[in-house]
């Protein structure tokens, strides 16, 4: 159980073309207890912290703290803290058994005590006591399914009683239907050991779902920073906005005038309270997501008015792309509404969901 | 020849589809080659085991078959003995010892390097490997020569005859110096092979370094290890390098079997016992290879074993 802080976490790998900064004075505080989301395009830096807050890579600069402790400079063996590869990284060799023990084996923990811990962390994990489960322990690696071997890496880690997990990549070895058990089951694990974890996806849709708390980065640095509702609901920038959502948000660019934002040809209502504080003629970025609009076939006031381009069926729910005067608008609308191909619909913006951007940062 | 029509291809006995006489004629050229230099010679030697043939006098114009009594006379001459037990000191020292253990600690040691550094260590280890056995030998030669040796000046031993008072360490030092490349350049590639996730797995639970590498290293290059094993050992069984150096003295403290082999059928022209023992070499390659063979087959096996049954 422990506090995990950075202060100015610097790491910049040398390269024939002067180098890359993969960290850039990243200051952050994960808490105890907390289950904490890297998240990011590939080459964002969010690898790179998690392989620095494990120990396995070394800052150029800046600290790491882990509890009360710098361990900036100690080896990973020292830190208390377990890692889970995205590959499982089980060692193919040893049985299921052997596997989970070595953490124990490591520390010359005598063998019936060993054998102990892990029938427990295996009962933990849902690795005995069914079925299906019947000779696992004595299987080796090869022999067992993807969830089964997550679950004994997740075992093996829970075995070496760390006071930090970190997760790379979590679920992406695992085929999509079996993700969603996966998630659902991390999640629960996660809420019963209470141990701070931290985890590393490009799947904005895994850290929504799993994470108290995102750091979505970017070229080293965090661009935003909060509960998956905020940031969800107010992406800070128009980057973080364009990453998170299974449907990318619209970010539509249009002019500030007399006190509402030109896009498109059509006049929309700014988010409350912008109003006044927006500056004649101000370039600026709408963003509204498919899922918050209004949508008819009748005219609506203030509402982008489009033709149907294309409609995607979502299953319970179509994303349709409209033809706003040659600006592409996309919006969500239920099974029962799918449109006329080619038919003219007005899309009205839900208000108190729109935000606005002025030079890539929220502005209302 | 109906099967070379078959449409797809797909015919287990004939994947090619190139027929029995074409698919013989296109080996053929290859076959003769190796029955000319590889199946004759062989089978020569078999037939001058049994014989009296030296390389001149009478009984070069005309052997007499004396049945099995080379090899009677050969298992039972002391200096075969010694020459035999030489030889397994060589093997173990210069090759198995020797040249894979350094080669693995070079691998080891360079698997993270970069740049300069590993390609210079690279390069000298190579070079090592890849003069000719002549140019080397002379090197060598000339460093450990009594009077004007490099060796001698470098260490202010003046006087000192290594090749004659140390004739086995410099050949075994000889050999490592010379093959630890093979063995470098092999774990190198095994190295490679080894996941970094285990490894790094291993040292997030505090394993050290020897427990990294009987944990995670070993059993992932177990096979490459026997393999490099299987063929070092063979190389340096049959080994004449050392020849060049030594002469397999002074007074036979340096004579290994191939140099044995040498002196008994060229030197002192005793062709049929010489290819006696040549047999006998054959028969303790032929074991060697099977015993590494067998290991290399008793792991593969029992993986195979464990997956049928869960």
């Amino acid at each position: 159980m422990a506090q995990i802080r950075t202060v100015d976490l610097t790491k910049t790998f040398a390269d024939a073309g002067g180098g890359v900064t993969a960290l850039d004075a990243l200051t952050l505080t994960i808490e105890d207890g907390e289950f904490f989301a890297l998240l990011g395009p590939s080459g964002c830096g969010k690898t790179t912290l998690l392989r620095t807050l494990a120990g396995l890579e070394t800052p150029s600069s800046g600290a790491v703290h882990i509890g009360e402790a710098d361990v900036t400079r100690t080896p990973p063996g020292k830190r208390g803290v377990a890692m889970v590869f995205q590959d499982y990284a089980l060692f193919p060799h040893m049985t299921v058994t052997e596997n989970i023990a070595y953490p124990l084996r490591v520390r010359g923990v005598p063998k019936a005590q060993q054998r102990e811990a892990v029938l427990a962390a295996a009962a933990d994990l849902g690795l005995t006591g069914t079925d299906s489960t019947v000779g696992l322990l004595d299987r080796r690696p090869e022999a067992l399914s993807g969830g089964q071997q997550q679950r004994v890496a997740l075992a093996r880690a829970t075995a070496a009683k760390p006071s930090v997990f970190l997760f790379d990549e979590p679920l992406s070895n695992l085929d999509a239907r079996l993700r969603l058990e996966a998630r659902t089951f991390l999640k629960r694990l996660q809420r019963e050991l209470a141990v701070t974890t931290v985890f590393v996806t490009h799947d904005q849709a895994e850290a929504l779902a799993l994470a108290d708390r995102i750091a979505v980065m970017q070229s080293g640095r965090i661009r935003q920073l909060g509960t998956p509702r905020e940031v969800y609901r107010r992406p800070a920038n128009t980057f973080v906005a364009s990453f998170i959502g299974s449907t990318p948000m619209n970010l539509l660019e249009g002019v500030v005038r007399d006190g509402r934002v030109l896009v498109a040809d059509s006049e929309i209502a700014p988010p409350d309270g912008t109003g006044e504080r927006l500056a004649e003629r101000a370039a600026v970025v709408l963003g509204a997501r498919p899922e918050y609009f209004r949508v008819s076939p009748d005219p609506l006031d203030g509402a982008f008015r489009g033709t149907v381009e294309v409609a995607e069926n979502l299953g319970s729910s179509l994303l349709l792309t409209l033809d706003v005067s040659g600006t592409a608008v996309q919006v969500v609308v239920a099974e029962e509404d799918e449109p006329e191909p080619r038919a003219t619909l007005w899309a009205l913006p839900r208000k108190d969901r729109t935000l606005l951007y002025a030079d890539g940062e929220l502005v209302g | 020849m109906a099967r070379t029509a078959s449409p797809r291809g797909t015919d287990s006995a004939d994947p090619a589809g190139l027929g029995r006489a074409r698919a013989a004629a296109i080996s053929a050229p290859a076959l003769l080659i190796i029955a000319a230099f590889l199946v004759f010679p062989a089978l020569w030697t078999l037939y001058l085991g049994t014989t009296n043939y030296r390389l001149t006098g009478f009984a070069a114009r005309h052997p007499r078959s004396v049945g099995l009594q080379n090899y009677t006379n050969v298992i039972q001459d002391p200096d075969f003995h010694h020459s035999l037990w030489l030889t397994v000191e060589y093997v173990l020292f210069s090759a198995v010892l020797g040249q894979a253990l350094l080669g693995f600690v070079i691998a080891w040691m360079l698997r993270d390097a970069r740049g300069w550094l590993k390609r210079l260590i690279e390069a000298l280890v190579l070079l090592a490997w890849i003069l000719p056995s002549s140019v080397v030998a002379f090197l060598w030669v000339a460093m450990l020569d009594r009077g004007s040796g490099t060796l001698n000046a470098l260490l202010h031993t003046p006087g000192t005859a290594w090749a004659i008072e140390h004739p086995m360490a410099v050949i075994v030092v000889f050999n490592i110096w010379r093959g630890t490349a093979f063995s470098m350049l092999l774990y190198s590639a095994a190295l490679t092979g080894v996941p970094p996730s285990q490894l790094a797995t291993a040292r997030m639970f505090g394993a050290n370094s020897w427990q990294q590498l009987r944990d995670v290293v070993f059993p992932h290059i177990r096979g490459h290890i026997l393999t490099n094993l299987l063929l070092i050992s063979l190389w340096t069984f049959n080994d004449f390098t050392p020849y060049q150096i030594t002469a397999g003295g002074p007074n036979g403290k340096s004579e290994i079997l191939p140099v044995y082999i040498y002196q008994t059928a060229l030197f002192d022209g005793q062709m049929g016992l010489g290819a006696a023992i040549s047999l006998l070499m054959l028969v303790i390659n032929l074991v060697v290879a099977l015993v590494y063979l067998r290991l290399l087959r008793d792991r593969r096996g029992g993986r195979k074993l464990e997956r049928v049954a869960p």
